[in-house]
């Protein structure tokens, strides 16, 4: 495959095995395939793992639209950096941990924003379920807790 | 998910989103971009959460909103009482539901007026004597917040002891500390002013040795701080004055041309000064106007036509039999920004704010405002010292 491959084409390889073949200059708004295209220890194919290729793909998304749409006004991206955000709570959350671990500063910031939005009008207590249901009990028998509920109502 | 809420059976693979809040740095990207009110609020939601919220880390990199998202409205508490209360309007309507707030926060007698508002802090005095005398208090303010902190009075011996004028200069992208810039005269009213220069990172006034001595007809008061300069507009005039903090000096302001019109609006938007002019009263169209970055020139930027509300609120038109009827609108204030795709203007028209929004071109109801004649005359003739924009902030004061 890499011997067909165009010049300044990357390959990128999801956790799941799946290919993308993408550009060097879509590749590299990851500042870590950056690093790595830099220090010339990448081959044509780059692993990408911790990331399906189902992510990839939004990510990849993300960075060409980025990428083109350089001469496009700006509210232009804003819309599409809107949209592109707005969708399932695992799918956004699986970004934010793509971006972050791939170091995707714009995407990053967009999620980031978009997770903010959603949370703003949110109870305490919806939030401790929705992000840190697992250790909940924990939680809620803390001395933290205690400690807030003895100094005022607790919401 | 409402398995999760079953304590005792602990899950080994944690959820997506678990998975992002586990992580201490994607936390912190996500609380410099929450407004202030639910930021202090998750601090309840866990130790680790109250530590993270609270790391200065999270309130130096906080990202502060691009554009007020409300105002204070200055009006009186009843007919024939001098007592100031405010209204605190947002596009939604009237915040925090009751009547007037008098912002009872001070431990002052007769009340407080809000003299400034800067990017999110409000500079307050002590509201009587209506002039300054040695006896009024300054206060900076965070509204949101509702921290304040005293301001001392400026004094270095030399029997300046009038405040001609006290401005507020706080631009968080530049800097976490705010400063208070106050003009002294020997005398009430008098044009001849020295300046001092109120440092909250130290908490020391320092004094400059320059003499002023500015034209009677500017009223400096409640100026417009943008890009390191307080801007103060002037009626019937082709040039106002702004003065550079940094530099201590003072630097022509152009006025747009039309020397028959008064502003109805001057105040900062998106990064820019905006400005509007009618005569006496906003006809059915009028242009918002925009300084351009170098101070060469004002352009129109955006053309109102009031007539689009007419169908929605037909008291906007007052009718002049034999003439063309008048409208009767009062500019308030822009609210949201173009950035956010959400810019509006704020109007008053009889007992009700309605807002006008750039995006869709459309009038829409805010609240019902009965306001009492002498504040509406507060609007139209000293409409400066009338309405505050205001954006919520974190920062200390």
């Amino acid at each position: 495959m890499s011997s067909s491959l165009e010049k300044n084409m990357l390959i990128l390889r999801s956790s799941d095995g799946e290919e993308f073949i993408v550009p060097e200059v879509v590749a590299v708004m990851s500042k870590a395939i950056k690093n790595m295209v830099e220090d010339e220890c990448a081959s044509n194919t780059i692993p990408v793992p911790n990331v399906d290729a189902n992510i990839l793909a939004m990510v990849i998304e993300f960075c060409k639209k980025h990428d083109e749409s350089e001469a496009e006004a700006a509210s232009d991206l804003k819309t599409f950096d809107s949209e592109f955000v707005n969708r399932g709570q695992e799918a956004l959350y699986d970004l934010i941990t793509a971006a972050n671990f791939r170091d995707v500063k714009e995407l990053l910031d967009a999620l980031c924003q978009n997770v903010a939005e959603m949370i703003k009008g949110k109870s305490v207590h919806h939030i401790r379920i929705q992000f840190l249901g697992y250790q909940l009990f924990e939680i809620l028998t803390s001395n933290f807790i205690w400690n807030i509920w003895c100094d005022r109502d607790f919401d | 998910m409402a398995s999760s809420s079953t304590p005792q059976r602990r899950r080994l693979t944690l959820t997506s989103a678990e998975k992002v809040a586990a992580d201490d740095n994607l936390l912190k990207q996500i609380f410099i971009r929450l407004p202030p009110k639910p930021l202090f609020s998750f601090k309840t939601v866990s130790e680790r959460w109250f530590n993270l919220i609270s790391d200065p880390y999270v309130v130096g990199d906080w990202i502060p909103p691009n554009s007020p998202s409300s105002f204070y409205f200055r009006r009186y508490s009843s007919p024939f009482s001098p007592d100031i209360e405010f209204n605190h309007i947002s596009v939604n309507g009237i915040v925090n539901s009751s009547v007037p707030v008098s912002l009872n926060l001070f431990d002052e007698p007769d009340g407080v007026k809000i003299l400034q508002s800067c990017n999110g802090l409000l500079l307050i005095s002590s509201s009587w004597p209506s002039a300054d005398s040695v006896h009024t208090r300054y206060y900076v303010l965070n509204a949101t917040t509702k921290k304040y902190s005293m301001i001392p009075r400026p004094n270095n011996g030399d029997n300046r002891n009038f405040l001609v004028s006290m401005n507020l200069a706080f631009d968080p992208a530049i800097s976490l500390h705010y400063k208070v810039v106050a003009f002294r005269s020997r005398k009430w009213n008098s044009p001849n002013f020295r300046i001092a220069i109120y440092y909250s990172e130290t908490q020391t006034w320092v004094f400059s040795e320059k003499s002023f001595t500015l034209s009677e007809n500017i009223v400096v008061d409640n100026g417009v701080f943008l890009n390191g300069k307080i801007h103060w507009p002037r009626c019937y005039s082709k040039e106002s004055t702004c003065y550079d903090v940094n530099r201590d000096e003072f630097l022509p302001l152009p006025m747009p041309s039309c020397l028959k019109k008064v502003p109805v609006f001057f105040g900062e938007c998106g990064g820019h000064l905006r400005l509007i002019e009618c005569y006496k009263r906003c006809g059915r169209r009028f242009d918002v106007l925009e300084l351009e970055n170098d101070y060469s020139e004002w352009v129109v930027k955006y053309r109102v036509d009031l007539q689009m509300g007419v169908s929605a609120f037909p008291e906007m038109i007052r009718p002049c039999p034999g003439r063309f009827p008048t409208y009767g609108v009062d500019v308030l204030c822009f609210l949201g920004s173009e950035v956010g795709g959400d810019l509006c203007l704020m109007l008053y028209i009889p007992f009700k704010v309605i807002c006008y929004n750039f995006k869709d071109r459309s009038f829409r109801k805010v609240c019902d405002l009965k306001l009492l004649p002498a504040d509406v005359g507060n609007i139209q003739f000293c409409r400066f010292l009338a309405i505050y924009p205001c954006m919520e902030t974190i920062f200390d004061v």
